[in-house]
């Protein structure tokens, strides 16, 4: 299995690459981040024999989008899977005060960015002729609104309905595309989005965390290997009539 | 060529081989179809499987066809005789029930004017009760035991969409109840460990399937609204539930996943 991971560098993109690679399968890391490179060694000691690279770039950057899918096929071979993990939180803000230019943003990095790099991706997949599997990562904020985080819900819903409409387009070609929607999760997104909400509020940014903590039925944030595992299943022959779908990795927030 | 699913399905297999060693799990309906392929991968991985079913012929095959620690007849609508059957089957299971998979279900088709509510009370208490009733079962034993738990129930896209062709109201009605249950417990129990999700089967090649009844005009029902443009399979949808019982998903609670080959996605 080869792997496209956007947003590879860290969080939950580095817990998946290293997941599939543990797996058994290659892997290249995009990522806007230069440090992306360190990390792409880290994984490739997770299993001797395994091919893991990573190229810098940006996933609003069609260009950017072509030659990470162009390196990743010359690097594997071909390219059996896509994760479109990178994402950005921006800042969380009322709507009527938000600022267009961050707003463009979010949607750009987070809606846009899903679709140039399954664009290019798919195409390749399609001109391969052996199927594959794309899973786009969402947001529980994309299933349901939340005051303050109007841009991000609005990029995370777009991409669970891009996902059903990617679904459609590519059954043919035997290309699954699904989506998982993680909860809250032991992120520097999180961490950066809680501390914003602490000095937004005058808590403490331990206050912020404990009262998350506590709105979640299975008493714990979520993690990078929660979320891998449910990408994991999604590319693997286990879930070969799944297309379309969204998965929650949520701890049971509703 | 075919490069891409003999990789993942060798990468899966020497992945995923024994997530259930050590594992003892409980299947309503699982002497045939969804319930029965769910008990031979479990059993494939490791775990311990005991089986209810009302089809005492189907139960036969059943213990011929795998190693079952317990297979008995069991009608999940009497309260008390499935308490009887979850004790029996804790001790066949040496203590301990800790993954529950309600797959005993019935399908009715009748057109909403005709239904009588006797075929409505039956159908939803085989589906709606029946799962509420083991799962309450199996949970209130976990509880008291302080261990933990997966429940998986089985809904349907019948939860999520209107079929014109094959009017079921009734059947519709107890699997859009059963999400609704699905989420309910998992927020209950979550404290306790327990995590409760569903799946909700497309056109699957079941004795319950009836659009394949006549081959010609089912194959292009098919064509038309399945985008992967086939049937699922038994396994397929067993390959989720172990999915949704192992701790491959330990984060993922009170969900209810389709697997239809895309259909829900129309």
């Amino acid at each position: 299995m080869r792997a496209l991971i956007t947003g590879g560098a860290r969080g939950l993109g580095e817990a998946i690459a290293e997941r599939l690679v543990s797996d058994g399968g290659d892997a290249m890391l995009m990522d806007i981040r230069e440090d992306v490179a360190r990390t792409a060694q880290r994984i490739a000691t997770k299993r001797p024999g395994s091919l893991v690279k990573s190229v810098v770039g940006d996933v609003t950057d069609e260009r950017d989008c072509n030659r990470a899918v162009t390196e990743a096929v010359a690097f594997m071979g071909g390219l059996d899977v896509l994760v479109n993990n990178a994402g950005i939180g921006g800042p969380a803000g009322d709507v009527v005060d938000y600022d267009p230019t961050d707003f463009r943003h979010v949607l750009e990095v987070n809606l846009v960015g899903v679709f140039l790099a399954t664009q290019m991706a798919a195409r390749v997949m399609i001109r391969q002729a052996s199927g594959g599997a794309i899973v786009n990562i969402a947001s529980m904020l994309g299933q349901r609104g939340e005051a303050k985080a109007g841009a991000y819900s609005a990029s995370k819903g777009g991409v669970i309905l891009l996902t059903q409409c990617l679904a459609l387009e590519l059954a043919r070609h035997q290309i699954r595309v699904n989506a998982v929607a993680p909860g809250h999760m032991t992120t520097e997104m999180h961490w950066d989005d809680l501390r914003g909400r602490a000095t937004a509020s005058g808590r403490s940014f331990q206050d912020q965390v404990e009262a998350v903590r506590a709105s979640i039925p299975l008493g714990r944030h979520g993690t990078g290997p929660d979320v891998a595992s449910a990408v994991a299943w999604l590319v693997s022959k286990d879930a070969a009539y799944v297309t379309g779908q969204t998965v929650g990795v949520n701890g049971g927030v509703q | 060529m075919g490069g891409f699913s003999e990789l993942t399905a060798t990468a899966a297999a020497s992945l995923i081989a024994r997530r259930f060693a050590g594992r003892r799990a409980l299947i309503t309906g699982g002497a045939s179809g969804i319930g029965f392929a769910t008990a031979s991968r479990i059993i494939a991985e490791g775990g311990a499987v005991a089986v209810l079913d009302r089809d005492e012929a189907a139960l036969l095959r059943s213990r011929s066809a795998l190693p079952l620690q317990f297979a008995e007849p069991c009608d999940v609508r009497d309260a008390d005789a499935l308490e009887a059957s979850v004790d029996l089957a804790t001790h066949a299971l040496d203590g301990t029930i800790d993954l529950l998979v309600n797959a005993a279900g019935i399908y009715r088709i009748r057109p909403a004017v005709e239904l009588e509510p006797a075929e409505w009370d039956e159908v939803l208490a085989v589906n709606l009760r029946g799962t509420f009733l083991a799962a309450r079962a199996v949970a209130k034993r976990l509880i008291a035991a302080g261990k933990a738990g997966a429940i998986v129930n089985l809904s349907s896209i019948a939860a999520l969409v209107a079929d014109a062709g094959e009017p079921c109201a009734h059947y519709n009605a107890s699997k859009g109840g059963v999400i609704a249950l699905t989420r309910q417990l998992a927020v209950e129990w979550a404290s306790h460990r327990i995590r409760v999700n569903a799946v909700c089967p497309g056109l699957i090649d079941t004795p319950m399937l009836r659009v394949m009844d006549n081959p010609e005009s089912g194959t292009a029902y098919v064509n038309t609204f399945v985008p992967l443009r086939r049937l699922g399979y038994p396994d397929e949808v067993a390959s989720m539930i172990a999915f949704l019982a192992s701790d491959e998903s330990a984060y993922v609670t009170g969900v209810a996943i389709p697997i239809d080959g895309g259909l829900t996605a129309c």
